[in-house]
Order: structure tokens, then C-alpha cells, then sequence
């Protein structure tokens, strides 16, 4: 159970960050495209997966390995990059759940290339791509755990 | 624009600046970051859910707002990720 979950949370980190940048190249592209909506409610529902699947692990299981980080050789693989990450999820998260109202736009109506839109795809597509920051806390926990055992 | 996209957009640049308030207030007052704490058990759950809950709460509120540009959202988005990074390339 505990390495579903821990295989499930970059898994649908990495479905959200496909959909959200092949919303943007389609939102470049054929603004008016049916897909469009599918893959901006595929992100957000991903995003909401990663909140519960990440956020479990986080509260239950990562307590110890932040312990040994920060006694590691790399410490600020928590001080600053697992901290970053966990607080720039919900900055995803927002503009996740934002997206699905975009979907009830007529994104063709004002402009043929919706910078904006395009934008903000593309925001979340670097925010979720940050996250993959994610393997900096791994490789910071093995070096403490390697360094513990020595 | 749609009504709907214009007072999410607004929610959504508030909860974007709150997130930031709360990681500051919750990083420089113990006080606080175990009330946050007392919540839900941990600190992460609870500033988790009262930016989603401003989110949602700000979108029912902001009904009559008219008006929303993409730059008000890219300030807002500029603003708490610069906010974020600063704060823990200084304290991290």
C-alpha cells in the first residue's frame, strides 16, 4: 500500500503536468479543439489526486526522512527545496481548479491566440515541472541514509 | 469573459497572496503555526485548506465585480512564487 501511494503521487504529478502542457500547445494552436475541456478537467482532477495521495505520505511517512535530511549532507534538500515545493503546490492547486472555468470560454471569441490563456497553461505546466524538485528530498534522503549506515 | 472565470479569477489572486501571508505569518509566529497545527493535525493540511476556502468563499463574495485582466493575475502569481522562493532562498 504505502509504495502504491508513493509511486501514485509523481504518477499523477506527471498526468497533470502532459495535460496541462498539451492544453497549452492545443490553446496555441486550435483554441476552439473539443479536447480542450478534457484535458483541463484531467489536470485539475490530477492535481486534487496529488494533493490527497502527496499530502498522506507527507503527514504520515516524511516526518523521518526530513529528520535524517537535515542530519545529512544535504540539508537544504528540505530547507529549501522540500519547503518550496510544498508551498508552491497550492499555487498549482489554485490554478488548477481554475482551469476547468476556461473550458466554459469561448477562447476564440477575442483574440485567435489567447496569450493569456496560453500563459497561464503554461504557468502550471512550470509549476508542476518545479515540483519535480521532488527527487533533490530523494537524493538528499538516501545521501543521509547512506552517511547514517557508514 | 464569463461572470464565473472573472470572480474566480479575483478568488483566485487573493488566495494566491494569502497562501504567501500564511507560509510568513505561520514561518515567523510559533503562536501561530501551532494553532495551524491544532486545526488539522499538521500545519501543511490546514494552510491547504484555508486557501482553497478563500478561494471558494472570495469567488461567492466577488459577485459584483465586472472586470478582470490577465495582468492582475500574472501580479498575483509573480508576487507569491517571487514571494515563496525569496523567503526560503533567505531563511531556508
Amino acid at each position: 500500500m504505502h509504495t502504491l501511494i508513493l509511486l501514485l503521487h509523481p504518477l499523477l504529478g506527471f498526468i497533470a503536468l502532459l495535460c496541462a502542457f498539451w492544453a497549452m500547445i492545443v490553446l496555441w494552436f486550435d483554441p476552439r479543439a473539443a479536447i480542450l475541456s478534457k484535458l483541463f478537467w484531467l489536470t485539475t482532477l490530477s492535481l486534487l489526486g496529488v494533493w490527497i495521495v502527496a499530502g498522506y505520505w507527507y503527514v504520515h511517512f516524511y516526518g523521518v526522512d526530513k529528520t535524517m535530511i537535515l542530519k545529512g549532507p544535504w540539508p537544504w534538500a528540505h530547507s529549501f527545496f522540500m519547503e518550496t515545493k510544498e508551498h508552491l503546490f497550492f499555487i498549482a492547486l489554485l490554478l488548477g481548479l481554475y482551469l476547468p472555468l476556461l473550458a466554459r470560454e469561448d477562447l476564440q471569441a477575442k483574440a485567435p491566440r489567447n496569450i493569456a490563456f496560453v500563459t497561464l497553461a503554461g504557468i502550471v505546466t512550470l509549476l508542476l515541472y518545479a515540483e519535480g524538485a521532488g527527487a533533490i528530498v530523494a537524493q538528499g534522503a538516501k545521501l543521509a541514509y547512506i552517511a547514517h549506515c557508514k | 469573459m464569463q461572470k464565473n472565470t472573472i470572480r474566480y479569477g479575483w478568488a483566485l489572486s487573493l488566495a494566491m497572496l494569502v497562501n504567501l501571508l500564511l507560509l510568513i505569518a505561520k514561518e515567523t509566529n510559533h503562536t501561530f503555526f501551532h494553532a495551524l497545527t491544532s486545526l488539522t493535525s499538521h500545519h501543511w493540511i490546514s494552510q491547504g485548506l484555508i486557501v482553497v476556502g478563500v478561494y471558494f468563499l472570495c469567488a461567492l463574495c466577488f459577485t459584483k465585480t465586472r472586470t478582470f485582466g490577465a495582468y492582475i493575475l500574472a501580479l498575483a502569481i509573480l508576487l507569491s512564487c517571487g514571494g515563496i522562493l525569496t523567503w526560503y532562498l533567505l531563511h531556508g
